[in-house]
């Protein structure tokens, strides 16, 4: 969730209603608040301009497809899997990677197979999100497919891979590669793997979050995240001093 | 203060002006900060509007170490700041404790669409012992961390009945480290001494 707080005073019907008419700028604003909103209702709404034709870029990419797909990860309803499955196959790869983004966040076992068919197609694919959605989903039979992806060059799907392979095989090594991107030159790096570091769940990191060359914001947001994923209120618990820390 | 460090923020209130490399500006920040000395106050307060995170918390602390003559130029700066340096020049004025800033506490805590400044107000504003119905309003806060620094700060200053029942409406926020929060507060408010 983001730290900002839109002034906005649109519901969620107005809102439904600017992303079914015309004007292209008022539709993808709509789409974007109904995401903000995460409200149920906009689900329909939101699935059909996943078909979306009419908003374009030059290159031919599909602007309000991608905010649509995001926003119905924030909204995490199961009745938009079926929709974002298929746009895993859009010609879009911005597209793409919103979709692999919100199925991770739905968790729905449906998106599973589709996932790891476009992990494995080749080409230039959103793998970053690819390969964090089949950590989020616990696909434990991707393992073997990830592990390659230790060696690529980009260093933000080398930590993804370090992320999702922690998430499935608890290998404590993994954490020392996204501290290592914790400590990179580049303000970017640092935060990917700050956020990597979090979603693998593994408490020491806290202390590693709170001393990180990052603002005070990411690393709370960072924290919060950290809590978020623990499978008990105990462990989540473990993570409040570290937030206080930082107030 | 000796002669020498006297010196020595002259010189650097003299070459803040000039400096040419951020390097350069960043050493004589430092000498400013370290003096603790009112003159530095205008330079210091425009470290806070440097887009460079290695100014803002020598410059905080430097504003902080000035104190009560750095409180009417923070207030008068407040307006025309963008939000990160609203937020520090904030902190500041929390960490020197002057009464005088309270009105803007309340003012930015309604105003500003930064969470991190609400929540920097809320610090400031539970310094004051009548503000109890600001930090409540601050429990209904949109974002999180609002929420969870409301809570902290009503526990810090001691639960009475009224606050726990506002507190008790929380119970059911969606965020897990709010709920989590609130319970440790009743439960550390509950302890035995």
């Amino acid at each position: 969730m983001s730290l900002i707080t839109p002034d906005t005073s649109l519901t969620v019907e107005q809102a439904v209603e600017q992303l079914r008419g015309e004007d292209l700028s008022q539709r993808y604003y709509a789409a974007w608040y109904l995401g903000y909103l995460e409200d149920p209702r906009a689900v329909e709404a939101l699935v059909a301009a996943l078909a979306d034709e009419s908003d374009r870029t030059e290159m031919g990419g599909y602007p309000l497809r991608r905010k649509a797909a995001e926003s119905l990860g924030r909204i995490a309803d199961a009745r938009a899997v079926p929709g974002l499955v298929e746009i895993l196959g859009c010609e879009d790869y911005y597209v793409r990677e919103a979709a692999a983004w919100s199925l991770a966040r739905i968790g729905d076992a449906l998106a599973v197979e589709p996932l790891v068919a476009l992990l494995g197609q080749g080409g230039s694919q959103p793998y970053e999100a690819i390969i964090e959605a089949l950590g989020d989903l616990r696909v434990h039979r991707a393992v073997p497919l990830i592990q390659p992806f230790l060696q690529e060059r980009s260093e933000r799907i080398r930590y993804a891979a370090a992320r999702s392979l922690f998430q499935l095989t608890g290998e404590v090594a993994l954490i020392d590669i996204l501290l290592g991107g914790l400590a990179s030159a580049d303000s970017h790096i640092r935060r990917a793997a700050l956020f990597d570091l979090a979603d693998t769940g593994h408490l020491p990191a806290a202390a590693k979050i709170v001393h990180a060359d990052v603002t005070a914001t990411l690393k709370l947001l960072a924290l919060k995240q950290l809590a978020d994923v623990q499978t008990t209120d105990a462990a989540a618990a473990d993570v409040l001093p570290f937030i206080d820390s930082i107030l | 203060m000796s002669t020498t460090q006297e010196t020595a923020v002259e010189r650097a209130l003299v070459e803040f002006a000039r400096a040419g490399a951020p390097a350069e500006l960043l050493a004589i920040v430092r000498t400013i900060a370290a003096a603790g000395d009112p003159r530095g106050t205008e330079p210091l307060i425009r470290a806070l509007t440097f887009n460079d995170a290695a100014f803002h918390d020598i410059a905080i602390d430097g504003l902080t170490a000035i104190g009560e003559p750095a409180v009417d130029p923070l207030l008068a700066s407040l307006d025309g700041m963008d939000y990160g340096a609203r937020y520090r020049a904030l902190r500041a004025l929390v960490a020197i404790g002057d009464p005088r800033a309270r009105p803007a506490y309340e003012y930015w805590l309604g105003a500003d669409i930064i969470p991190g400044v609400r929540c920097i107000c809320v610090k400031g504003l539970a310094r004051f012992p009548d503000t109890e119905a600001l930090l409540l309003k601050a429990l209904e806060d949109k974002v999180w961390v609002v929420r969870y620094y409301a809570i902290q700060m009503l526990f810090e200053r001691g639960l009475t009945p009224q606050t726990r029942a506002a507190l008790a409406t929380l119970a059911a926020d969606p965020e897990r480290v709010v709920r989590l929060k609130l319970a440790q507060v009743f439960a550390r408010a509950d302890a035995p001494v």
